[in-house]
């Protein structure tokens, strides 16, 4: 019986820095089951430990996971090259829909990290003949996670409509006001029919209300809810979101279920 | 039960021994408030008269720190050698009823969805004796969440204490490969002598915890109430609770490297643990003892059991006696204000 403890190792096939202190591994995708962007992988660095990476690219023939550097472990991933070794385990979790979404316009809300995961749902988006707008909050304009990501979605050849919201900007506004405002501002939620959210809990729970309130049907509103996961395996309480293997029937929930299944998930009670 | 018998106390001391040449052997030793597993004790070690042991016996399943695999990084590759399940047979000497539900609620998070081989072919390879409970201290609640005293499924032999002897029930066939020339067979008298020692303890750890009250709220509602507000006070932040508890698996991974060869280890951690709930960007979901306290505490009465259908706490008390700070489980939960 295979060991789920045990990683496979596999190949770097590529490296992308990809600015802002995130990293995208690509591995081809022989061997693996299907893989969506939004699941999780653990990946080993032998010597150093595992750490937690999400897919956030995903072709035919190979599949990109993003880091952050964080600890050792990712220090030690950045240093590494094309060619290299590495363990993996998963991938973990249900990841965000590729499919099924309504006809029109979808929307892509990411606080910094959030966006890795979203960035691998665009392509399938705009293959759909949907119209795709990232709002983006970024803690350091200058340099924010995913720069490269966002420069080229940024583009003007891009069908891709762009809104970079800089966390400074905020003052001392509350983040509900604040990004309640920029989103009415802009009128970002005009014609939109669905919505993915990934980043901070703060930034999900804001986000909860904001869309919540929104004329988006529930079941067309999905969290990619972060998690400081062991295994993917339901063994450890860390894997558990209110009691439910978040790995199982996560990470990513449409906030009908996210409702039911505890307002803790996002933290609403904190 | 395939058959009973009578066991003289004074002879457990030989059959222990006896049995530690075949198997690895597992007995409580010590002094009485700091007794504990130990293995492979000799005979004359093994205490007979205690409640129970301030250390669950949980490591004997879940090691606090196991070997997952080795590896070796050559110019080429990376070659992993996993460490295949320990199927050594054991013998559990002196496991009292909570420990036994201890070892359920274990299986429901390591043979669950997806089975742990590891923890698995430890369970499948220990015999476990068990005491029957019939002297539990009075902050014993076991009864209150469910506990036989007597449990007569999940152990292989049930001993029931009959002062200078013990009745002894095989309840499968690995605890009749144990019994020797040296257990008598039960009779009558022996049987009626220990449905009375049953009888005369049987509810007397039944502290209602009044656990009825939380059907009529929401897990929303049982989440916000603010008795989670000071319920965390005066308590302090400790590791021992991932020594003395079952519901809670919490463990990591570390790599110990001797040069371009090591060993990944699982090893123990716990909820006050540094980081245990960070995220790399900075967020903590569980920043504090409130958090982790009720965390803890839900999801052994109110997550675990819609799970599995039974209460995630044993009643094994050491809540109350081996905690540094008070962690009294029992009067928590009979304390719960619904407002």
């Amino acid at each position: 019986m295979t060991d789920p403890l045990i990683p496979h190792i596999h190949s770097i096939e590529s490296i992308q820095e990809e600015g802002g202190g995130v990293l995208t591994l690509f591995f081809s995708r022989e061997g693996f089951s299907p893989i969506t962007p939004g699941q999780g992988f653990k990946i080993s660095v032998f010597g150093r430990g595992e750490t937690t990476g999400v897919v956030s690219e995903v072709s035919k023939d190979c599949f990109g996971v993003s880091l952050q550097d964080v600890d050792s472990v990712t220090h030690r991933l950045f240093l590494l090259s094309e060619g290299q070794a590495l363990g993996l385990r998963g991938p973990y979790g249900n990841g965000l829909p590729t499919e099924g979404w309504p006809e029109g316009k979808i929307g892509l809300f990411s606080m910094d990290m959030g966006l890795a995961a979203q960035r691998g749902l665009v392509n399938a988006l705009l293959a759909q003949g949907k119209e795709v707008v990232i709002t983006h909050l970024t803690t350091d304009k200058e340099n924010p996670v995913l720069a490269k990501a966002l420069e080229k979605a940024s583009e003007e050849s891009s069908p891709i409509q762009v809104h970079l919201i800089a966390s400074k900007d905020r003052g001392n506004q509350p983040w509900e006001t604040f990004l309640r405002d920029q989103i009415m501002k802009k009128k970002i939620l005009q014609g939109m029919v669905g919505a993915a959210v990934g980043g901070t809990r703060p930034f999900q729970k804001v986000l909860m209300g904001i869309l919540e309130k929104s004329r988006l049907r529930d079941k067309d509103i999905y969290f990619l809810v972060n998690r400081n996961w062991t295994t993917g395996l339901g063994w450890s309480n860390q894997d558990l979101l209110a009691g439910v293997n978040i790995w199982t029937r996560g990470p990513v929930f449409d906030l009908a279920t996210l409702r039911d299944l505890s307002e803790d998930a996002l933290g609403l009670n904190d | 039960m395939i058959a009973d018998f009578i066991f003289a106390k004074a002879k457990l001391r030989y059959w222990l021994d006896d049995l530690r040449l075949s198997q690895e052997v597992w007995a409580p030793t010590g002094k009485e408030g700091s007794l504990h597993f130990t293995r492979n004790p000799l005979g004359e070690e093994v205490i007979t008269e205690y409640t129970n042991t301030k250390e669950s016996p949980k490591a004997i399943f879940f090691p606090p720190r196991e070997e997952i695999f080795s590896y070796d990084i050559l110019p080429d590759k990376v070659e992993i050698t996993p460490k295949p399940p320990d199927t050594t047979p054991r013998v559990i000497f002196g496991m009292r009823p909570p420990d036994v539900r201890g070892l359920e609620i274990m299986d429901a998070y390591w043979m669950g969805d997806v089975t742990d081989e590891r923890y698995k072919a430890r369970r499948e390879n220990s015999a476990i004796i068990c005491v029957g409970y019939h002297n539990p201290p009075p902050c014993c609640f076991a009864e209150s969440v469910g506990v036989d005293l007597f449990p007569e499924e999940g152990v292989d032999m049930l001993l029931t204490d009959l002062g200078r002897t013990y009745y002894v029930q095989v309840l499968t066939e690995r605890g009749m490969a144990l019994i020797t020339d040296q257990f008598n067979p039960a009779e009558s008298d022996h049987r009626e002598d220990a449905r009375k020692a049953k009888a005369g303890v049987r509810g007397s750890t039944d502290q209602s915890l009044e656990l009825e009250r939380w059907e009529e709220f929401s897990d929303a509602e049982i989440l916000a109430l603010p008795y989670w507000d000071e319920v965390y006070l005066g308590m302090i932040p400790s590791a021992a609770i991932s020594r003395y508890f079952y519901s809670g698996t919490q463990f990591r991974f570390i790599d110990v490297p001797k040069g371009h060869q090591g060993t990944r280890y699982r090893v123990w951690t716990h909820p006050h643990a540094p980081g245990y709930s960070r995220l790399p960007d900075g967020d903590d979901y569980r920043p504090g003892m409130k958090e982790r306290i009720r965390d803890w505490l839900l999801e052994m009465f109110l997550y675990f059991p819609k799970r599995h259908g039974f209460l995630g706490c044993s009643g094994a008390h050491r809540c109350v006696a081996a905690m540094p700070t008070k962690h009294d489980v029992r009067k928590i939960i009979q304390g719960v204000d619904f407002g």
